[in-house]
């Protein structure tokens, strides 16, 4: 009986191994396909001078240096880093703030909790149309109220110092919703009997703030600010269509920078060397942001993880 | 540190009425043990009491103020949570700061009181661990002691100790008896242990499906159960009761049953005149007499099972179409039972229980 264990079993390991294996086989061609080989392409790209209808000639790092020389690239650097920390700044705060008027218990919420939600189902394209609408010098309903309540009518997508603005709130607009909805979710979470023990125990506002509400809502907020630093990082569409970049190179961010480089100056070189400095301030931000937002001490059996 | 009075009370969950008419008042600062079978609204009495949950109808006082209209907060009271409820965030020790910051208490006093807390629960060693680090009773304790370090007007303490040992059971009910004795501080006590009933109580309230069946001392509740339900509920071995007719014989009453015929006390022949119906008699497992020899006014029964407890002994008698219990002392005994024995059994007739068969009531 022992010998036959001792033959039968390695052997039935050894199959469940390659049983295993098996398993794991379309995983790693589809990542390959999709992922991995689109981003070495992509690399390999980057070090070529590469403008479509000539003969790509290897230059190695010689985008990246031609970038780094460039006034226009750091502009747009700045103009992007600004859009996104104004955005997530006000993003949180407003989306905090709204979360907890719309977990009240008040009747009649459960409405408005419906309607917060429909900027965030629009494309971003129609989003970004629906403002230029709005926003616009002659015929905008913005200027048209601001004129009525009298005041100056402002050029909000002209004026270099405005038109920052105008997709700072698009984007607001647009996403504070999601902030609601992840804090809302942490809010829901927290078990009602110990709001209650806080009430009986007394607490003010400020340390059931601290104390039962934040520690719930610490990864509903890290992930808040994650989606959207990401995403205003990479954003493309709201300038694109409201104001075109402009003017001048005011309202220009890196993906839009990009896509002019690759679609007007068909620079596939440039382009791909500036989607990759994209990825790489990306990384290096979230990776600021988890340090700051991790909690600094570890309360040992989480009982989230969410393997970050 | 209040006098408690509800009135009226009524709670409904939807549809369901969970608290009827519940009205009962607790003397300022005694100690009222409220006990019940499981859900029978305990638990509900002391959230409205706390203000958690806002009665259909029915008053609160605290003092002879109406309190249904003062917030949780401001009613003063500390709760344990029979769900405990601790904050997973904080440490044990940090768990019982967070009540005394809206007490503004000195750093001296709030350091004392946490010492005295920290003593009293054994909780030395695990003060600096969170809740999911403890045991069931260890988190039991840090509940119980979020509600201690407080001097409020009022406690509420739901099952507080019944996730420990019988050892700490035992001591803790005295310390807790011991600190709302000395504080005296009005307490509203829900435990299931009949025998930590017994040695806390000031005053019993024993519920059934949301209704108050009995308001007493613990003494008067044992012993003069009003009605069906709190005599079978209070009590291990619960009471044993005999469906009997009530039967005039020779100027006498007499209560009979197959098994057996019983001829009361005076005072109770004339009751029984009176009514003349059929009744429930009780006896308790230990007002019973068992001997191996005929005796007067004795009925034959068989023992079938024996339990011995401690330095008690159970017995389960069956007699002509009744079962009941009997508890003994093992050395008040004068013999030695034994299983299929057949013996004589008496009950003590100043320690009988009658209940009218309809309504259920007491009536001697
Ligand atoms: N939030 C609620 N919604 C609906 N029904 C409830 C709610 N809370 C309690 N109940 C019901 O009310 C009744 C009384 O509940 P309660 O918690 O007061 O019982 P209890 O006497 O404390 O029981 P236990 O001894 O098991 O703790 C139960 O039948 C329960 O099912
Ligand atoms: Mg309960």
């Amino acid at each position: 009986m022992r010998e036959l264990n001792q033959i039968l079993v390695p052997k039935r390991r050894s199959q469940e191994r390659w049983f295993r294996f098996l398993l794991f086989v379309p995983t790693m061609v589809f990542l390959v396909l999709m992922v991995i080989f689109p981003l070495v392409y992509s690399v390999n790209i980057s070090l070529y001078d590469y403008v479509r209808g000539r003969e790509p000639r290897f230059i190695g790092l010689g985008n990246y240096l031609q970038l780094f020389q460039s006034e226009q690239f750091w502009l747009v650097t700045w103009i992007t880093l600004r859009i996104t920390l104004t955005c997530v700044a006000i993003e949180m705060g407003l989306g905090l703030l709204l979360g907890f008027a719309l977990s009240q218990r008040i009747p009649g919420m459960g409405f408005f909790r419906l309607i917060i939600f429909l900027p965030m189902m629009l494309a971003p394209l129609v989003a970004g149309l629906f403002w230029r609408l709005l926003l616009d010098q002659t015929f905008g309903l913005v200027n048209f109220f601001l004129e009525r309540i009298g005041l100056q009518p402002v050029e909000w997508l002209t004026n270099p110092r405005f038109a920052i603005w105008g997709i700072i709130l698009t984007d607001v607009w647009q996403w504070t919703p999601f902030v609601v909805l992840l804090t809302l979710a942490g809010l829901g979470t927290i078990p009602p009997e110990l709001q209650e023990a806080a009430t009986l125990d007394r607490a003010h506002p400020w340390m059931r703030f601290k104390h039962i509400y934040l520690p719930y809502l610490r990864m509903p907020i890290m992930l808040a600010v994650l989606f959207r630093s990401i995403d205003t990082l990479k954003m493309f569409d709201v300038p694109y269509i409201l104001t075109g970049g402009g003017p001048g190179d005011l309202t220009t961010t890196l993906s839009l920078l990009g896509y002019r480089n690759l679609f007007a100056f068909f620079k596939v070189g440039v382009a791909s060397a500036i989607s990759w400095f994209v990825v790489i301030i990306v990384n290096v931000l979230v990776n600021i942001l988890l340090k700051i937002l991790s909690p600094k001490r570890k309360i040992p059996t989480e009982t989230v993880d969410t393997g970050l | 540190m209040a006098e408690i009075r509800l009135e009226g009370i009524q709670v409904r969950y939807g549809k369901r009425v969970v608290l009827k008419e519940v009205s009962f008042s607790v003397p300022n600062g005694s100690l009222c043990v409220i006990t019940g079978p499981s859900g029978c609204g305990k638990t509900t009495v002391l959230r409205v009491v706390a203000g958690l949950t806002h009665p259909e109808r029915g008053e609160v006082y605290f003092d002879g103020q109406r309190m249904i209209h003062v917030p949780p907060s401001e009613r003063d009271v500390a709760m344990c949570f029979q769900s405990f409820a601790l904050y997973p965030h904080m440490t044990v020790e940090e768990n019982w700061l967070f009540p005394l910051y809206a007490e503004k208490l000195s750093p001296e006093e709030t350091k004392a009181r946490l010492t005295e807390i920290t003593t009293l629960l054994h909780m030395e060693p695990l003060l600096y661990r969170y809740p999911k680090q403890l045991s069931g009773g260890q988190q039991q304790r840090v509940a119980l002691g979020r509600a201690l370090v407080r001097r409020p007007q009022l406690y509420l303490l739901d099952e507080p100790l019944g996730n420990l040992d019988a050892k700490l059971r035992v001591e803790m009910r005295a310390e807790i008896r011991k600190i709302q004795e000395t504080r005296h501080i009005t307490t509203l006590y829900v435990t299931h242990d009949q025998t930590e009933a017994q040695a806390v109580a000031d005053q019993m309230v024993v519920m059934d499906f949301g209704e108050v069946k009995q308001v007493g001392t613990p003494e008067e509740v044992y012993e003069k159960p009003r009605n069906l339900f709190v005599a079978g509920f209070i009590g291990t071995p619960r009471m044993n009761f005999f469906p009997v007719s009530v039967e005039e014989e020779g100027g006498k009453i007499f209560l009979r049953h197959s098994a057996f015929t019983f001829l009361p006390l005076p005072q109770e022949q004339a009751l029984l005149r009176e009514r003349k119906r059929e009744c429930i008699l009780g006896v308790r497992p230990e007002n019973v007499f068992l001997s191996p020899i005929p005796q007067e006014e004795a009925f034959p029964a068989n023992i079938e099972v024996i339990e011995p407890q401690s330095n008690e002994l159970i017995l389960s008698l069956r007699g002509e179409g009744i079962v009941f219990k009997v508890r003994y002392q093992r050395n008040e005994l004068s013999f030695r039972p034994e299983g299929g024995e057949k013996v004589w059994v008496q009950f003590e007739k100043e320690a009988i229980h009658l209940f009218d068969r309809k309504s259920e009531e007491r009536f001697n």
